[in-house]
């Protein structure tokens, strides 16, 4: 016999009602904290919540929530670590104490609009070493819980001097380039005058005007190279040719200076490689140059040798000046760092950025009362003696 | 019989220069700094060389190279260029065996003059 259809129901709700209760125990005993079904699923919000949890820990933006008049709430660990305050710290202390002053009450009124929407806005923050730095701040308010935002800040730094360097570039190209003109018609007219003249007491000026033009060329050379260096167009080349030019041509810029040059460079004397002869032609260029200007006497001695093996050359530039202070090294090889008083500070930026586009290495060992060694390591490629 | 130059920059004093540096070797000399009276002068004259820088407005050197050829493909025609990779421009092989020679500012002047009277020898 069937029983009737709200019995059934009955014990069907009955039924339920006990699961109701066993999860209810479940949940205030903290073994399960809620559950969502979607369809016929089931997710525990625990496990849910920890997969983004773990995104937001990891991630590398800075996160926080705020309470609306700008508590922090929480902070992840990549905020903590681009502020430079402990998560400690940064936790129950006020948001504003990290936004540049003069930019609170704007940073105020983007806290106000986002509790109606998302926002984007740029800030500069303020670092636990009192420097500042530029971030984008996405904000918007977490809908579930009262008086919350959640923000997520990204740092800037890299991008602004990634920009303001290629406009750096873009504009100490064009100078460069425009110098050209006037200096190709100095050649000239200097050239006119040594002629007309025949005078022997202008041909120290003349020989001077000279020595000056091909300075400026190689001011402009750098200048070019170091913004126009994504491309670079390989060629297989004698690699020790390059190098003895580059030798002759050092010597030539600086005649008063007594410099032994000893060069053991048998082992690649036939070796030809694929490289950017411009490029590398250049990065020898400024490594003499460096090494010549080392010598504060005129004399001393710079040592020039190479090693190969199976997949690389390397080459070697020694010499016995006066070395780099320590608390230079990691400076070298940014651009428009220098210590002599005259230079762009192009010249091992330059090095560093063609040597890398050819996939090789640059490393400098420098002792200040010994001198400094100077090792480019290129990689052979398929062809060896060619 | 002098041989005739044509000397053609938009910067007009290495135009002016080097039209005199010519015209003192001897050579009849047709400068000027714009490039589109250039290209009046070479459909009316002769030239047995010409300079031109390569950048210049409205005609480049180039556009001027190529008008020359077409009218008298034996003209000897220097290229003078402040176009930091000289490698970029002669990698138009067309352009390399048309031209006489590419040179970068700034360059030796007497070197370029020897190289003007070696081809009009």
């Amino acid at each position: 016999m069937r029983k009737p259809k709200s019995l059934r129901d009955n014990k069907d709700l009955k039924v339920r009602l006990a699961e109701a209760e066993e999860l209810l125990v479940a949940i205030k005993s903290g073994a399960v904290d809620a559950l969502v079904t979607d369809d016929q699923k089931i997710f525990t919000l625990k496990g849910a919540d920890s997969v983004y949890r773990v995104l937001v820990e990891s991630m590398n933006e800075g996160a926080v929530t705020l309470a609306f008049e700008g508590t922090v709430m929480y902070c992840n660990k990549f905020l903590s670590k681009i502020l430079g305050f402990s998560i400690k710290r940064i936790i129950g202390s006020s948001i504003f104490d990290f936004v540049a002053p003069d930019e609170i009450s704007r940073f105020k009124s983007i806290l106000r609009q986002s509790k109606k929407r998302n926002t984007r806005s740029e800030f500069r923050f303020k670092k636990n070493d009192k420097t500042f730095f530029p971030v984008l701040v996405s904000c918007n308010s977490l809908k579930h819980q009262d008086a919350r935002l959640c923000m997520v800040i990204t740092d800037l730094t890299e991008l602004e001097s990634a920009k303001r360097l290629s406009d750096i570039g873009v504009l100490a190209a064009t100078v460069a380039h425009e110098l050209r003109n006037p200096l190709a018609s100095i050649e000239l007219s200097a050239y006119h005058i040594k002629r007309t003249t025949k005078d022997p007491r202008i041909e120290g000026d003349i020989s001077s005007i000279k020595k000056c033009l091909s300075e400026s060329d190689q001011i402009i050379n750098n200048i070019l190279l170091y913004s126009k260096l994504k491309t670079s167009c390989l060629r297989a080349v004698k690699i020790n040719n390059i190098l003895k030019e580059c030798i002759d041509e050092a010597k030539g810029r600086f005649p008063r200076k007594n410099i032994a040059i000893n060069v053991k460079t048998d082992l690649i004397k036939d070796l030809s490689i694929r490289v950017d002869s411009l490029q590398i032609k250049e990065v020898f260029n400024n490594i003499l140059n460096n090494a010549f200007d080392a010598f504060n006497k005129n004399s001393g001695i710079i040592d020039i040798e190479s090693q190969v093996n199976d997949s690389t050359v390397s080459i070697l530039i020694k010499d016995n000046g006066e070395g780099i202070e320590k608390k230079h090294l990691d400076k070298i090889f940014d651009p428009f760092f220098t210590t002599k008083t005259q230079g762009t500070g192009l010249g091992l930026a330059v090095c560093n950025l063609a040597i890398k586009l050819h996939h090789g290495l640059i490393v400098i060992e420098s002792d200040k009362a010994k001198g400094t060694t100077v090792i480019v390591t290129l990689p052979i490629g398929k062809q060896k003696d060619a | 019989m002098h041989k005739k130059i044509l000397v053609v920059d938009d910067y007009e004093s290495i135009c002016n220069s080097l039209a005199m540096l010519f015209r003192e070797d001897g050579y009849l000399v047709d400068n000027t700094p714009d490039s589109s009276k250039a290209a009046l002068l070479i459909k009316k004259n002769k030239y047995d060389a010409c300079v031109f820088d390569y950048k210049m407005k409205p005609l480049t050197g180039i556009d001027l190279l190529k008008m020359v050829k077409n009218i008298n493909p034996l003209c000897a025609v220097f290229i003078i260029s402040g176009v930091l990779n000289i490698d970029l421009l002669s990698a138009d092989k067309n352009l390399v065996s048309l031209a006489a020679d590419l040179i970068s500012k700034p360059f030796d002047a007497e070197e370029l003059l020897k190289k003007v009277a070696v081809v009009l020898s």
